[in-house]
């Protein structure tokens, strides 16, 4: 599991760097968003990868079983910061020229 | 009052600010008396932060390393006196500089949330919130600069935001790769950590992104390509707020987290590549900035040019260093801002601030050069003003560690400073009578009276400044009242 999302992150962060280089706009729009995803799944892996496994505390159950909430609420911020940034990059690119 | 409740004001004064502002169609009386009221409630922070002490509110009452914890210590409530001061002194030279067309695109609520990016980062004990405020903070300052019109400006909006985002996405892969090796992002959690490991191996990785991150925002040379393209094609009254706090924020955070957590053995990681980056700073700012011929570019030069001395008081980073670091801060904040909003003075009293188009202000109006000129010889360090005292003890604090590299920088740094001052001198202000001039607003002039002033008592009372200075590096050498305030006396161990 950990071996896919190293080669995802991999080739996410190679195509936006390349993307970002570019020279367009649109291109280095596209870059920016890639890297963007690059570092989310960064995030969500820094917590440990579980298959399965829930981030929700149970008295019962053994701590060693749950994935790591922390991240998870970590990668939600990610994502809609990057969100609000997509938007605002998008409204730079599309704004009359006066 | 206690410290937890100014806190909790100075984060949300802007925000009801803002609020207030947006409701009464941008005007700017409620991000002005939020302005006031922070600074009030930062003066009172710095008064009860004297003498070392640090105070944590965990905010929703969750325990240390888990929840996030807000902090001010002296260099935090220091920071946020000087960056509430020159926000109110902007605010200001908005009302009266700036068109209708910046109130209509709510500029003031932006201003506010500006300042609410400031405060958190400041304020934030945990890497990932510092990285949720520098959002706050560059989302507000693009919104900002995308008002401005003109083609020029547009490229210069691009630019900033591109390598911005870059900087931020650096940043944010760097928390999720320190949070996967530490377990824990929170500061004090981090310096303890860290005190435990015997190498830094694993985390230099981590943290060069970090340096990379940061130094993107503060403007180190080699990446500080972008600042004089994009700051001179903002208005005075803007570009005097962005001068004065976003490069010294990236500063605020090096110090923070290379002075303070990343410290391994007394050295934090990369630290004789940022001493060399540093001097390359200040060398190549002040000789970008000999070359131009615009008030504006000259300063955006000199920015980068002093953002070089205060990243070489870290890297030398001996208690009496980062005094004159910290205090050296202080200092530029309050006159780099103030150069600015007289670079507005010069330009709506003269109408242009090309060298070659402005002349002989000194006889159509001496207040505006004698505005002009406190700033001006402070930033070059004339004593008795405020930029005397922190490059001496800076240099003292060089020569006692035998840097002499740093000491002749130091040196050499300032009289090119002298020299590119002295050129807008005998430029703009000497000469012959020009044929049209404005004057100014006297609303504008003691504003940029007040910051003067500041300067002069920053100088002239530099003792009691310089002994907050001194409590502040010593809460970030030894951060054990740091550490207390935060994770509790008891120290709890992680699971």
């Amino acid at each position: 599991m950990e071996f896919f999302v190293a080669v995802t992150i991999g080739i996410l962060v190679a195509a936006g760097i390349y993307r970002l280089l570019g020279g367009c706009k649109v291109d280095i729009i596209i870059g920016l968003i890639l890297l963007s995803q690059a570092a989310n799944l960064i995030i969500l892996a820094s917590g440990g990868l579980k298959h399965n496994a829930s981030a929700l505390m149970d008295e019962n159950t053994d701590p060693a079983t749950l994935a790591d909430p922390l991240p998870q609420a970590l990668v939600l911020t990610a994502i809609v910061i990057g969100f609000g940034i997509l938007a605002f990059l998008l409204t730079l690119l599309i704004r009359p020229s006066k | 009052m206690t410290p937890q409740i100014l806190i909790i004001a100075c984060l949300l004064l802007p925000v009801v600010g803002a609020v207030t502002s947006m409701t009464m169609r941008g005007h700017y009386a409620p991000a002005l008396v939020a302005g006031i009221i922070s600074f009030a409630a930062s003066i009172i922070l710095v008064v009860q932060t004297a003498g070392g002490h640090v105070f944590a509110l965990h905010v929703g009452n969750w325990p240390a390393p888990y929840g996030v914890v807000l902090v001010v210590d002296g260099f935090a409530a220091l920071m946020l006196a000087v960056c509430q001061l020159v926000l109110v002194a902007s605010i200001i030279f908005a009302t009266k500089t700036l068109s209708a067309r910046f109130r209509r695109r709510h500029l003031y609520p932006l201003l506010c949330t500006l300042g609410l990016g400031a405060n958190g980062a400041f304020l934030t004990g945990d890497l990932f919130n510092l990285y949720v405020w520098f959002e706050v903070l560059l989302l507000s300052s693009f919104a900002i600069m995308a008002i401005v019109p003109g083609k020029e400006a547009r490229k210069a909006t691009w630019r900033y935001v591109v390598i911005n985002l870059i900087a931020s996405l650096l940043f944010l892969i760097a928390a999720g790769l320190i949070y996967g090796k530490t377990g824990t992002l929170n500061f004090a959690d981090l310096h303890r950590l860290f005190q435990k490991t015997e190498k830094s191996f694993l985390i230099e990785s981590s943290s060069a992104l970090l340096f990379g991150a940061f130094g993107i925002k503060a403007a180190l040379i080699p990446l500080a390509f972008w600042l004089p393209r994009s700051y001179p094609q903002l208005p005075p009254a803007i570009s005097a707020l962005f001068a004065a706090l976003l490069t010294k924020i990236g500063l605020y955070a090096l110090y923070r987290i290379f002075g303070m957590v990343f410290v391994f053995d007394g050295a934090f990681p990369h630290q004789q590549l940022l001493f060399w980056l540093a001097i390359i700073t200040m060398m190549g700012g002040v000789l970008g900035a000999v070359a131009q011929n615009d008030m504006r570019r000259i300063l955006s030069f000199h920015i980068i040019s002093q953002v070089g001395y205060m990243a070489l008081a870290l890297a030398i980073y001996s208690p009496l260093a980062i005094s004159a670091g910290v205090f050296y801060l202080i200092h530029h904040i309050v006159v780099k801002g103030n150069l600015f909003l007289v670079t507005g003075l010069v330009e709506g009293h003269a109408g242009s601030s090309d060298l070659k188009k402005v002349y002989g202000i000194v006889r159509s109006s001496p207040i505006i050069a004698a505005l002009f000129a406190v700033p001006a010889l402070s930033l070059a360090g004339l004593p008795p003003l405020s930029g005397f005292f922190a490059k001496f003890a800076l240099l003292k604090g060089s020569l006692e560690l035998h840097q002499w590299a740093a000491a002749v920088a130091i040196i050499s740094v300032g009289l090119l400073t002298i020299f590119s001052m002295l050129k807008i001198w005998s430029a703009a202000f000497w000469g012959d009578d020009l044929p049209e001039t404005e004057p100014q607003p006297k609303v504008l002039l003691a504003t940029s009276g007040a910051l003067a002033a500041v300067t002069i008592l920053l100088g002239l009372a530099s003792g009691l400044f310089f002994r907050l200075a001194n409590d502040a590096a010593h809460t970030l050498l030894d951060p054990s009242a740091y550490i207390r305030a935060v994770l509790g006396p008891t120290n709890p161990t992680l699971p």
